[in-house]
């Protein structure tokens, strides 16, 4: 294993998750090195390209040809030609995915004009205006964390009536994808399209293939993930990896988008909501608009991912010191994480308190 | 919900304009040659626009389309020394305008009317074409013309026998650019299609927004009237051709979705007449509709509309549909030009078909009755009807 395992927690390997900034000029093959897996054999994750998926000659180059790509994305269609039962199951789920999603951005958008009314509202009593403000981004949270856990149902009824991991092609398509990121050291995970990133990374069942559960008695879940083998990702692939997977285009054609909560990542993170291209896609001089997005995305820290950038989180998934984040006030800081106290809520679960990015014990 | 244009503010130009400059000269022939080879006509400064003709006559004029305004404005005449007379007019223009216009020119009692033969801007309408002139700020949007990265979708020839219509229909199929049998897609019927792509440059702008991810991968039906005066104002043929012929033929040979929210019916003018009325007559089959500048006339009193003959069907539909309003499309959007006659009533149908329980978006621009005005709002339209997966793309 040519991996430098930077982070040693006891004697097991702290190998780690390192987000990028856009790939359009690629930088790929000098984090490779920084990160002292030059000459490592890489599985590369490119079905967020969809039926471009095998065109991946830069990156192959970029991984000086050490690389073997999963191919997800044409074995999810090999898995709908042969089992047409499950393809018509989930391309249902998906047709209601789609109207759950509209749905609940037609909610989001009159939340979005109330909060704008109310914030341009000119107050007789500060108090009472501050509370309108947080009452109105309140109900914005609570349609989002209702949405995300109504996806979640979906995604579960689905997989307990249709059983994918029982079905021969499925069954068939995790072994082979497991034995080969067995077989590598690292893991790369491109951008792409969001959403068909995440159904090829969950029908291939890629989270227990990229991580182990570790005991840890501060998060609710009791156990947080570890990765196997160093994890490098940018774009869609990013926001796969993390916790929740949060949509925002501000400069929409028609009228100015609202962040809308797609649905849970791999959770392979903690306390972050990466945002690529957070420069391009969000108009960043809108300070009541970002505030109102940082605020959503409380207690996980809202984490631009732009042209040059790198982060290579903790051990444990979070983001490290010194990273640029956005700030409460919708401006870019350096992060700093909070000393939790006695009574710490772990990230991953919003706790409605007024905490800063990063306060996820807060 | 109506959208709020957000225009620019027209430059401010500052010293005198070059008309005056030219007319403080003496005039010959060589300084009028070298003042209109310098100069684009109309000429536009600010948010002033002088337009200018050649030529002898009695009078000149200014003949424009600008609703509510007077549309006939006479020119000056400057005597040029040994040759022909320049005639001039300087109009004030809000920013980001395209005003069409014609120059009309008197010999005693005769008049004539013609398009400006020194601008070459010509916008194109169902009744002919006529000058544009483009106003401070406005630009040519970048997505109607051909982009080197965006992939080409495929236009194909489908002809159908229409039992309904009683004729051939002639329609264009749009394929986008990666179409694959196994994908399924969304269902757009374009009126007046062979227009929407001579003039509107719809094929382009179809590459454009799919390659840019403003739109989805979308099969487009770009179908043709015969004698449209008679199929596109509530016509009940055309209605049932639309539905029970072109659909199925549609859905047999092509992988579209079968579902109404993936449907749409799209069309300019009468083509938004025949829109609407072909989704009021067969309810739940097409559950979005696209409607520029659509000719919805009706009268409060009386049925004396003042549009001729062409328009008493269509007025009798809207009259009819305004006495009891119901909900025909899921989703609306509908944009109209503010200096074409139809912004009246198309302004006054938009609560209407709010109140039904719509979802319409609507959208007007400082322009007229015209393909380019159309084709200018097509990336709004078709967006918002069928969005890409903009937001989903994260590279």
């Amino acid at each position: 294993m040519p991996a430098e395992d930077t982070g040693h927690t006891g004697d097991a390997p702290g190998h780690r998750i390192t987000l990028l900034g856009p790939q359009r000029d690629p930088v790929l093959d000098e984090v490779m090195q920084s990160l002292g897996l030059a000459g490592a054999r890489v599985a590369t994750i490119t079905a967020g390209w969809r039926d471009r998926e095998h065109d991946d000659t830069l990156l192959v180059e970029q991984l000086s040809g050490h690389c073997v790509n999963l191919g997800l994305w044409q074995r999810m269609q090999q898995i709908w030609e042969h089992d047409p039962e499950l393809e018509r199951a989930d391309r249902h789920r998906r047709q209601v995915l789609t109207e759950m999603q509209e749905l609940y951005v037609i909610g989001l958008q009159h939340a979005v004009e109330a909060c704008t009314r109310i914030r341009a509202h000119e107050p007789r009593d500060e108090r009472v205006h501050r509370m309108a403000v947080e009452d109105v981004l309140g109900v914005m949270r609570g349609l989002d964390e209702r949405h995300v856990s109504r996806v979640a149902e979906l995604h579960e009824e689905f997989y307990a009536t249709y059983e994918p991991h029982h079905r021969d092609a499925v069954v068939q398509g995790r072994f082979e994808v497991g034995r080969l990121v067995g077989d590598c050291d690292a893991v790369v995970i491109a951008g792409g399209h969001v959403g068909v990133l995440l159904g090829t990374l969950h029908m291939f069942n890629l989270a227990p293939a990229l991580a182990h559960a570790v005991p840890d008695p501060a998060d609710p879940r009791g156990v947080h993930a570890r990765v196997d083998r160093p994890v490098v990702a940018w774009g869609a692939g990013a926001m796969a990896l993390t916790e929740r997977v949060l949509l925002f285009y501000d400069d929409s054609v028609v009228a100015p988008g609202v962040a809308e909560v797609l649905m849970d990542g791999l959770g392979l993170t903690r306390g972050l909501i990466a945002l690529p291209s957070a420069a391009d896609r969000l108009d960043l001089k809108d300070h009541d608009r970002m505030q109102t997005l940082t605020h959503r995305c409380r207690p996980r820290v809202a984490l631009p991912l732009d042209h040059g950038d790198r982060v290579t989180l903790t051990a444990d998934g979070r983001v490290p010191d010194g990273t640029r984040v956005f700030g409460p006030d919708g401006t870019t800081m350096r992060y700093a994480a909070p000393t939790p106290p006695a009574s710490a809520t772990s990230a991953g679960h919003a706790t409605g308190a007024s905490a800063l990015p990063g306060e996820e014990g807060a | 919900m109506s959208q709020q244009t957000a225009y620019p503010l027209s430059p401010r130009h500052k010293g005198k304009l070059a008309i005056n400059q030219l007319r403080a000269r003496r005039l010959d022939e060589q300084v009028v040659a070298r003042f209109l080879a310098e100069h684009e006509v109309p000429v536009v400064e600010g948010a002033k626009c002088t337009f200018l003709y050649r030529g002898e006559a009695d009078g000149v004029a200014v003949r424009h389309r600008i609703v509510n305004q007077p549309q006939h404005v006479p020119m000056r005449r400057l005597d040029v020394e040994g040759d022909l007379p320049l005639w001039y007019v300087t109009i004030e223009l809000p920013a980001a305008s395209r005003v069409e216009y014609q120059i009309e020119i008197r010999h005693g009692e005769a008049v004539e009317t013609f398009n400006d033969p020194l601008n070459p801007h010509v916008a194109h309408s169902p009744v002919g074409s006529s000058s544009v002139c483009q106003a401070a700020g406005y630009e040519t949007p970048d997505w109607v013309v051909p982009q080197g990265d965006a992939r080409p979708g495929e236009l194909i020839d489908l002809q159908l026998p229409s039992k309904a219509l009683r004729r051939t229909t002639h329609n264009r199929v749009y394929l986008p650019a990666r179409f694959r049998r196994g994908s399924h897609y969304p269902l757009l019927v374009v009126h007046d299609g062979d227009d929407y792509l001579t003039y509107a440059a719809m094929r382009t702008v179809l590459d454009n927004l799919i390659h840019d991810l403003d739109l989805a991968e979308t099969i487009v039906v770009f179908s043709n009237p015969g004698d449209r005066l008679r199929e596109y104002p509530n016509y009940a043929p055309h209605a049932r051709h639309l539905t029970t012929e072109l659909l199925p033929a549609i859905e047999e040979q092509l992988p579209v979705i079968r579902r109404a929210d993936a449907r749409c019916l799209m069309g300019a003018s009468f083509g938004a007449v025949a829109s609407l009325s072909a989704a009021a007559r067969t309810p739940g089959v097409w559950d979005n509709l696209f409607l520029q500048s659509g000719s919805f006339v009706f009268t409060d009193i009386g049925s004396d509309h003042g549009g001729g003959p062409a328009f008493d069907p269509v007025v009798k539909f809207m009259n009819r549909y305004r006495e009891r309003p119901r909900r025909i499309a899921e989703r609306m959007f509908i944009t109209c030009g503010v200096y074409e006659p139809l912004i009246v009533p198309n302004r006054s149908m938009v609560p209407v078909f709010e109140s039904t329980g719509s979802r319409v978006q609507y959208v007007e621009s400082r322009d007229g009755h015209s393909w380019e005005n159309w084709r200018d709002r097509l990336r709004d339209g078709l967006s918002w009807i069928f969005p890409g997966p903009q937001k989903l793309v994260y590279e």
